[in-house]
């Protein structure tokens, strides 16, 4: 047996190191190299006496132990687990080397379960990453200023950052360290500065109603504002339509009844004296009117009797009194007028910020060349999205009958075993069984139903005909004020306007034992949405990581909720959310300064038992009198343990990486408050300008950026004074009275019939003439003025399906405190 | 502030820069929406008459023949 301290055991994959079982040579060892590099696997180079056996033979093991006997305390100390990576490719020599890799079989998995604790604010923003990636735990570490890690002893995967070990540090004194082998480089150009330009998208969506409040409208010519009334769902232009509307009569004019009054009387006395009167006709016809009207006489006409006691004298006994006369009632209209918004707006906003990083000197300022710019400074420009992804509303779960549902719920209802969803297209309570073509709700007692809707009751199907507020129970032949039939029975229960609309791809809840198709939306049991990437058969638990055989991803992270939250908001960026995006994107920017202000590299060796505990989850400081002030401490970034035979003592070769930075700290700054004094009341409670806030590893702060967004200055929900520009009524009863006196031409036609009497016609005729043309004439002319002076409502509104908008912030941040590791201007000596 | 970042970032300034209105999407220009109800009617022009007629007694003298 060789003296050689290091032991090697095939074992199974798994078995854990048992010092007792695995201090065996089942290979004789020649010579090992055990490297490990920041972010690569550890492997094992080793050297054995050709076994002449085919390693990877099957039934063979291929995993090992390779372990160390102290002599000491630490007894025998496992270095390295891990597989046969391959055949050995020097089969015929005497002598073959074996490489073994420590990647772990679940190396994914891990990174997999490990990826959830490192989705955090700042380090981890989902935004910026593309749909594909999101849960791809390689871009998880976007954010961080590390590197994946795997142990060479226990295969565990985790994440190290590179400047701060994170378990611990080794100090080699100089004595310890081999003199000869110390070398200090300048690796490449620190990066001094990361500019960052970000743009976030998404639609701006709103959906309500504003109530423009009943109105009593009086005027001659009501009948033009009745029927030229916004109708309840029409569509008005730019995001507005009509939710509610009614024009009403009040006063019924437009149903007058005209009624004739006769009254008859004749003397009924047996003798009769002279000039006693012997009969009376009288007859009256005239609309009756409940509200204020204008009345006049067009046509009048009246001759006296005349008697003459003399017998031979003139007798007319027949006194006649006539006129006609035009009525012109004033209407008064009752309106009510709702109307929704559905808002959406595309929306941008770019944030740009320039991280600088505080660092010591190291090469001298070039001169302010765009072409040194490209070595000392970096652009990031991303781009995300913070709108919403999947379904827009409310999620109602599963369809239920006799359920109140509003605008844009959203639901699934299960059909022949299959799932299908949809979505609400306007408020109603539903119907007992679903019908993906229905176009009523049931019927509700003191609920608005507009002209042109459908309203379920006792299995039939209504229309409505007149919109009116419901009253407490249903009647068929219900009439409203004017005597108008409100509902009419529909023969044809899906003539209408559908309730429904289907959303393709959205499956609901996640399930188990499901079929699910690529381009399927689900939610899983978290309230997240995912969308499937990869058609399967669900298992028994949600998995967001599940992959196929081939180890591509299952699923989809979607951005539902939205990152934006309330999708009706202006602004994002200034959110608490929206921040978080900041904070990510500065943590991008520090990522990369942090990772290149390693700018020297300090490479040395040191006696093997020093080091076999190394990793590079450790800082590592050296003690040498040539260093400048003496001393480095930096980042193992790389190391080797290696033994080169019997004759030889092994050694380890550490790599360090050492930060060049100042080491100066900067500060939180709680900003100026805008309403009270500091200290009046905790922070939160107002809002402070000029607020810097530490964020990350505490070694950069910014500013919040004002909330101020560049648009048209509507903040939903919207409220009438806010939708409305102007809003007039224009109707002038006064006007319309003068209108119609001034076309009153009734002394014109008195004159015409007394023209047609001095042409011989008898009075009677030239009254029948004056009735017949002159009467409808006057009538006609009355319509005329009324026509000619209108009565109107004027509503301006402003668009809410409109923009884009685009607002950019330019965010102050603080330099970068990076770590003084190395002081590069501290003196030296041999 | 170092001269290369006054290139860089020539717009960030100490304090809070307000935000402005930025350059890729510029809104177009929507007008307002103009809700016009009622206007021309003719009103409710309807139409009466009265009409009263009286006799009184007189005795009228029989014409003569005349031969």
């Amino acid at each position: 047996m060789s003296t050689f301290p290091f032991y090697f055991s095939w074992v199974a994959p798994g078995t854990p190191f048992n010092p007792a079982i695995h201090n065996v040579q089942d290979e004789e060892i020649l010579s090992f190299k055990i490297e490990h590099s920041e972010g690569e696997i550890p492997s094992l180079t080793i050297e054995i006496r050709n076994p002449r056996i085919g390693l990877l033979a099957p039934g063979r093991l291929v995993w090992a132990w390779f372990s160390w006997d102290s002599q000491a305390s630490d007894g025998i100390v496992a270095l390295f687990f891990g597989r046969l990576v391959s055949v050995p490719t020097d089969l015929l020599g005497e002598a073959v080397t074996l490489r073994f890799s420590a990647q772990p079989l679940n190396f994914l998995v891990q990174k997999q379960s490990l990826a959830p604790s490192l989705q955090v604010r700042p380090y981890w923003d989902p935004v910026f990453i593309d749909i594909a990636h999101r849960l791809d735990p390689d871009s998880v570490l976007e954010g961080y200023s590390a590197f994946w890690h795997v142990d060479r002893v226990f295969n565990l995967v985790s994440i190290s950052d590179v400047l701060v070990g994170e378990d611990g540090l080794i100090s080699i004194t100089s004595s310890e360290g081999f003199y000869d082998s110390v070398n200090l480089s300048v690796d490449k150009p620190p990066l001094r500065s990361v500019y960052v330009k970000a743009t976030v998208k998404w639609t701006q969506q709103a959906v309500g109603t504003v109530d423009m409040l009943p109105q009593h409208i009086q005027s001659y010519s009501g009948d033009g504002l009745i029927s030229g009334w916004p109708k309840p769902l029409a569509s008005l232009g730019a995001g507005w339509t009509v939710a509610y509307s009614s024009a009403y009569d009040v006063y019924n004019v437009a149903k007058t009844q005209t009624i004739t009054i006769t009254t008859s009387w004749k003397n009924q006395e047996k003798s009769h004296n002279y000039g006693d009167p012997m009969s009376f006709n009288q007859s009256w016809t005239r609309p009756i009117f409940r509200c204020p009207y204008l009345r006049q006489v067009v046509t009048s006409y009246s001759k006296i009797a005349i008697i003459d006691q003399d017998p031979d004298g003139f007798n007319d006994p027949t006194a006649t009194t006539s006129y006609t006369d035009v009525w012109v009632p004033l209407w008064t209209v009752s309106t009510t007028l709702v109307l929704r918004y559905e808002a959406m707006r595309q929306r941008t906003e770019d944030v740009r910020f320039t991280l600088a990083a505080d660092l010591q000197p190291v090469f001298t300022d070039p001169g302010g060349q765009a072409a040194n710019f490209a070595q000392d400074s970096e652009l990031i420009d991303v781009q995300g999205s913070v709108g919403l992804e999947g379904p827009y509303g409310t999620d109602r779960g599963t369809w239920a009958p006799d359920t109140q549902y509003y605008l844009y719920d959203y639901f699934i209802v299960t059909v022949a075993g299959i799932q299908h969803a949809y979505y609400v297209l306007r408020d109603h309570v539903s119907e007992p069984a679903f019908n993906e073509q229905s176009t009523a709700g049931v019927w509700q007692p003191f609920t608005y139903y507009g002209q042109g809707e459908n309203v379920y009751v006792g299995g039939e199907v209504f229309a409505v005909l007149v919109s009116h507020q419901s009253k407490a129970g249903f009647n068929a032949a219900a009439l409203d004020g004017n005597g108008n039939l409100i509902y009419q029975f529909r023969p044809n229960p899906f003539s209408g306007q559908r309730l429904y609309s289907p959303i393709p791809n959205y499956r609901g809840a996640w399930l188990p034992s499901t079929v699910y198709v690529g381009n399927d939306i689900v939610i899983a049991p978290g309230g997240t949405y995912y969308k499937v990437i990869i058609g399967h058969t669900s298992g028994s638990t949600f998995d967001p990581y599940g992959t196929d055989p081939t180890g591509q991803l299952l699923f989809a992270l979607l951005l539902n909720p939205a990152p934006i939250g309330d999708l009706s908001r202006r602004s994002y960026l200034p959110t608490d959310r929206g921040l978080w995006s900041l904070e990510y994107l500065i943590m991008r920017a520090r990522a990369a300064l942090v990772s290149r202000s390693r700018a020297v590299k300090v490479t040395f060796e040191c006696p093997f038992h020093l080091a076999v505990y190394l990793s590079c989850r450790k800082n590592a400081q050296l003690f040498d009198s040539r260093l400048p002030g003496g001393q480095a401490t930096g980042k193992v970034t790389s190391y080797k343990l290696i033994g080169v035979g019997v004759d030889s003592a092994p050694y380890a070769s550490i790599t360090i990486s050492c930060a060049v930075g100042n080491g100066n700290a900067v500060h939180e700054f709680d900003g100026n408050p805008t309403y009270a004094a500091p200290g009046y009341a905790v922070i939160g409670y107002q809002y402070y300008t000029d607020r810097e806030t530490l964020i990350g590893a505490g070694d950069v702060n910014y500013s919040y950026p004002a909330d101020s967004p560049i648009d048209d200055g509507l903040v939903f929900p919207l409220d009438k004074t806010q939708s409305v520009i102007s809003e007039t009524i224009t109707t002038n009863p006064i006007s319309q009275e003068q209108a119609i006196i001034t076309a009153y031409t009734g002394s014109q036609q008195q004159q015409l019939f007394l023209a047609q009497i001095e042409a011989g016609i008898s009075e009677a005729q030239a009254q029948i003439n004056l009735i017949q043309s002159q009467h409808i004439s006057q009538a006609q002319l009355y319509e005329q003025a009324l026509a000619a002076n209108p009565s109107w409502y004027e509503l301006v509104l402003n668009p809410v399906v409109n923009g884009p908008f685009s607002t950019e912030y330019d965010i102050t941040v603080s330099e970068l405190m990076v770590p003084q590791q190395i002081n590069l201007a501290a003196p030296s000596s041999p | 502030m170092p001269s290369f970042e006054e290139i860089v970032r020539p717009f960030q300034t100490p304090d809070i820069t307000p935000p402005k209105q930025g350059t890729d999407d510029v809104p177009s220009v929507v007008p307002n929406v103009i809700v016009i109800a009622g206007g021309t009617g003719s009103g409710k022009v309807m139409q009466g008459n009265y009409q009263a007629t009286s006799t009184v007694y007189v005795i009228k003298r029989p014409k003569e023949k005349t031969s």
